[in-house]
């Protein structure tokens, strides 16, 4: 392997030859940044096309190549709950050619699923996207139009009372237990596969509540099918359906708990790279089609810092671990 | 009168220049990725979801429709001339439409299945247009306790579909159900059987197993028999038409195939899979002569063709007038439709009756397309067939390979391909039929799912299913279907059915 020291030089010296045909041969393993980027980018999505991330990924990418003046190419590489498309970027090298654009579940891995993740240590955090507040869902014809009295509605019952989620951990399950744990309100979880399941129970009344985004209930709400009790947090996005925020409800303490999305780059990225990447994507999240594009998915862009980023991770990390020591249970195996 | 307006007005946006274009263009695309084993609609339309945002949001939805359903056809194609079925569904077709083929009749049941699916999907167009929204709470009414007596039902009458012993048919369920049950504990959130590999945590990828199980295995028992220059083993082509004969025992399978599929279409979940595997089962039942299915029946082919099809269609239902994607397919259609800010729900209905009606009224003419572009096709296809099999085995091998990998963009999905085209070949050798495999394989899942939230909604009382009237009625069938089985004149029947199935 090239030293990666005298790499540079040598690059330097066949381009000043106009052998620009070089640059194809050049390795992965170029440690400077110094001309980022030089050639196409990956933003890796670790789930299938045509989700929220893919849209966001895919709206973004155009956004950074006209930028950044090189091709940002989306890669969605589905499985395991996004782990392993998230690996196929924690192996990659540090180079600033290959980034994951990723929700808050990013931060699960290790102590909800047991997969060898962690996301304070294992990537570089580049740029936070959008955030998008979690929202308490109920039918319609369930005689409850408020947090308060839905407490009431679920602790009166004989019966049992029952929210769903699709995935053990995930952020809307999470959620579920977190109000649980602050409210002591009787109900228990069920399990889905996707989230269309859960609102067809829900519109069937065998579920009595789900937390989720807007924009996966937007439709039912609208229709006078579903409402929404309270929001998680204030930043509700420009036309979401009114409701108040939890802690307007009288439930401190949910805003923690919340959806976000943000990208990503391998342990190491140095800051030649994660500099003008965040800046560009910040000023991406500017652009009217990219708020839209968000607003329409429920989510609102939050331009951050890196480092503001790693905060929000932790605090993701953090509630994760709690969520894991609520419920007792037992991380995936592995 | 609502009908014909709905109708009318649906027929003059899909009759518009770029509907017909763009459902045009649909079709012919479904066509190929449907004949192209392994490369499903799901991926096209995932990769082609960024192009339709330059398109109208009625002419995206008609392009991907278009897709869907012309895959549907398509993909019986591979299923008839090489037992290779590019959709689950399809490997229904495969069992008797390959024998025919064998025999030289490959393309009477090309044919036969174009003429079934035109007919389903003409069928499905006018019963979404009459029905689509008393239909729509038939879906509401499905909850975990009637998937889960629905599933059985499937499972059982799936043993009606294995030739040979009803020993070995239980067997190969069971095992595929076994396989289906890797992955992720649904409650506990738990790894099992992934067998230290986080690969495996959502479970083995369906189209590896399928194609692994149906296509490889086929390919490696060929080569065995030494076919080096016949290609794939099948007979001197007699007809490509099918005859007057032909039509009249095909149409009564494909009149109860649109039925039962439109109806299983509704239902979000396993719909699809259950319906052609039951129309299946269902003409078996009725045919005055159940031994020539798995030989090359006519009407193997006609009735799981027109419930596959009919059932595409009327999966819109649910994801059009709830909102409610039933599967990964329509939930990209769903995607489609928010790329452009229609927010799919009951509200499409009343703000978009254009985009609504349009959409279905496209479904009839591009069926009506599939079969002007497929039926002239069928000589090719056929022509296919003559491609030596040196040519034709890495070919298939090749385009396998490249469909499994392009699911998930995933490596280990063809070590799963490996493998399971190795088992299929194995169970063939003891005498083992891979269609039960499969349909334990996929069902046995959704099962365990419905089984267990069933009975966390009941608080653990297993009488939940016998109290809930629908999967009360379901498995009382059930029963009814066992007993077919267990009794002695059945089992003399079924015997005789398959006495010279050996091959």
């Amino acid at each position: 392997m090239l030293d990666p020291k005298i790499f540079p030089t040598r690059r330097r010296f066949l381009a000043s030859l106009g052998a620009a045909s070089a640059l194809s041969m050049a390795p992965a393993h170029r440690a400077l940044a110094a001309g980022w980027p030089d050639r196409p980018v990956t933003i890796v999505v670790p789930y299938g096309p045509g989700a929220s991330n893919d849209i966001f990924a895919r709206s973004l990418a155009d956004l950074l190549s006209k930028d950044l003046g090189q091709p940002f190419v989306v890669e969605n590489r589905p499985g395991a709950g996004g782990f392993t498309g998230a690996l196929s970027v924690v192996n990659a090298p540090a180079d600033g050619y290959r980034f994951l654009l990723m929700p808050n579940s990013i931060a699960s891995f290790d102590s909800v699923m047991a997969l060898d993740l962690d996301a304070t240590a294992d990537v570089t955090p580049v740029a936070q996207l959008a955030t998008a507040p979690g929202s308490m869902v109920v039918s319609s014809a369930l005689p409850a139009n408020t947090v308060q009295e839905f407490i009431a509605f679920a602790n009166g019952r004989e019966e049992d009372t029952f929210y769903g989620y699709v995935g053990v951990g995930a952020t809307q399950h999470q959620l579920a237990e977190k109000f649980r744990k602050l409210t002591g309100v009787k109900m228990k979880g069920v399990n889905y596969q996707g989230s269309a399941e859960v609102t067809t129970d829900l519109l069937a009344g065998r579920l009595h509540v789900q937390f989720s985004t807007v924009s996966a209930v937007r439709g039912q709400v609208e229709a006078g099918e579903l409402k929404i009790l309270a929001y998680t947090n204030a930043s509700s996005a420009p036309g979401s359906p009114p409701a108040p925020t939890m802690a307007e409800a009288g439930v401190a303490g949910m805003a923690e708990t919340q959806v976000w999305w943000g990208i990503f780059g391998p342990a190491g990225l140095p800051p030649e790279v994660v500099t003008p990447m965040n800046a560009a994507v910040n000023r991406a999240l500017g652009d009217a089609a990219v708020i839209d594009t968000f607003a329409k998915n429920g989510a609102v862009p939050t331009p951050r810092s890196p480092e503001e980023f790693a905060a929000a991770i932790g605090s993701a990390v953090a509630s994760a671990k709690e969520f894991v020591e609520f419920t007792g249970i037992v991380p995936g195996g592995g | 009168m609502d009908f014909l307006d709905h109708l009318a007005l649906g027929l003059a946006t899909a009759l518009q220049a770029e509907s017909l274009f763009y459902c045009f263009i649909g079709v012919l695309l479904g066509t190929f990725i449907g004949v192209l084993p392994g490369i499903g609609p799901t991926a096209t339309i995932a990769m082609l979801l960024p192009v339709t945002y330059f398109l109208s949001p009625t002419a995206a939805l008609i392009m991907l429709a278009g897709i869907y359903y012309g895959s549907q056809y398509g993909g019986s194609t591979t299923a008839i001339l090489m037992n290779l079925p590019g959709e689950v569904s399809s490997s229904v077709t495969a069992i008797d439409g390959y024998q025919m083929a064998r025999k030289g009749e490959a393309g009477k049941a090309l044919a036969i299945a174009a003429i079934g699916s035109f007919v389903a999907g003409t069928f499905a167009t006018f019963l979404i247009a009459l029905a689509a929204v008393p239909l729509s709470s038939l879906a509401l009414r499905f909850g975990s306790t009637e998937y889960f007596a629905l599933i059985v039902l499937g499972l059982v009458t799936s043993v009606v579909l294995a030739h040979g012993s009803v020993i070995k048919g239980v067997a190969m369920i069971l095992t595929g159900m076994l396989f289906g049950l890797v992955g992720t504990d649904t409650d506990s959130g738990m790894f099992r059987y992934t067998l230290g590999f986080y690969q495996l945590s959502d479970g083995l990828e369906t189209v590896a197993v399928a194609l692994g199980i149906f296509g490889i295995s086929e390919i490696l028992r060929n080569l065995e028999g030494g076919a080096d220059s016949a290609g794939l083993g099948t007979a001197r082509i007699t007809s490509l038409m099918p005859s007057r004969a032909d039509l009249r025992a095909a149409a009564p399978p494909i009149l109860r195939g649109s039925l039962l599929g439109a109806v299983m279409g509704v239902l979000p979940g396993g719909g699809s899979i259950l319906s052609a595997f039951s129309a299946y089962a269902l003409e078996k039942k009725l045919s005055r002569h159940p031994e020539r299915f798995g030989h090359g029946a006519i009407e193997g082919v006609a009735a799981p063709e027109s419930a596959n099809n009919a059932g595409a269609q009327t999966s819109f239902i649910p994801m059009l007038t709830l909102g409610i994607p039933s599967n990964a397919l329509m939930a990209l259609m769903a995607g489609a439709l928010m790329i452009h800010g229609i927010t799919p729900g009951p509200n499409v209905i009343r703000e978009q009756p254009d985009l609504f009606w349009g959409v279905i009224a496209s479904m009839w003419i591009g069926n009506a397309m599939l079969v002007v572009l497929n039926l002239p096709l069928v000589g090719l296809w056929v022509a296919l067939l003559k491609i030596p099999y040196r040519v034709l085995l890495p070919a298939i091998v090749i385009f396998s390979t490249i469909g499994v990998y392009t699911v998930n963009n995933s490596g280990f999905d063809l070590y799963v391909l490996i493998f399971f085209g190795t088992l299929g070949y194995v169970f063939r050798k003891l005498g083992c039929e891979v269609a039960p495999f499969l349909i334990g394989f996929v069902l046995s899942k959704l099962l365990e799912t419905h089984f267990h939230r069933a009975l966390v909604f009941s608080g653990g009382d297993l009488t939940v299913f016998l109290r809930e009237p629908i999967s009360a009625a379901i498995l009382a069938l059930t029963g009814f279907v066992v007993l077919l089985v267990a009794l002695p004149a059945f089992r003399r029947t079924r015997k005789q059915a398959f006495a010279d199935s050996d091959d």
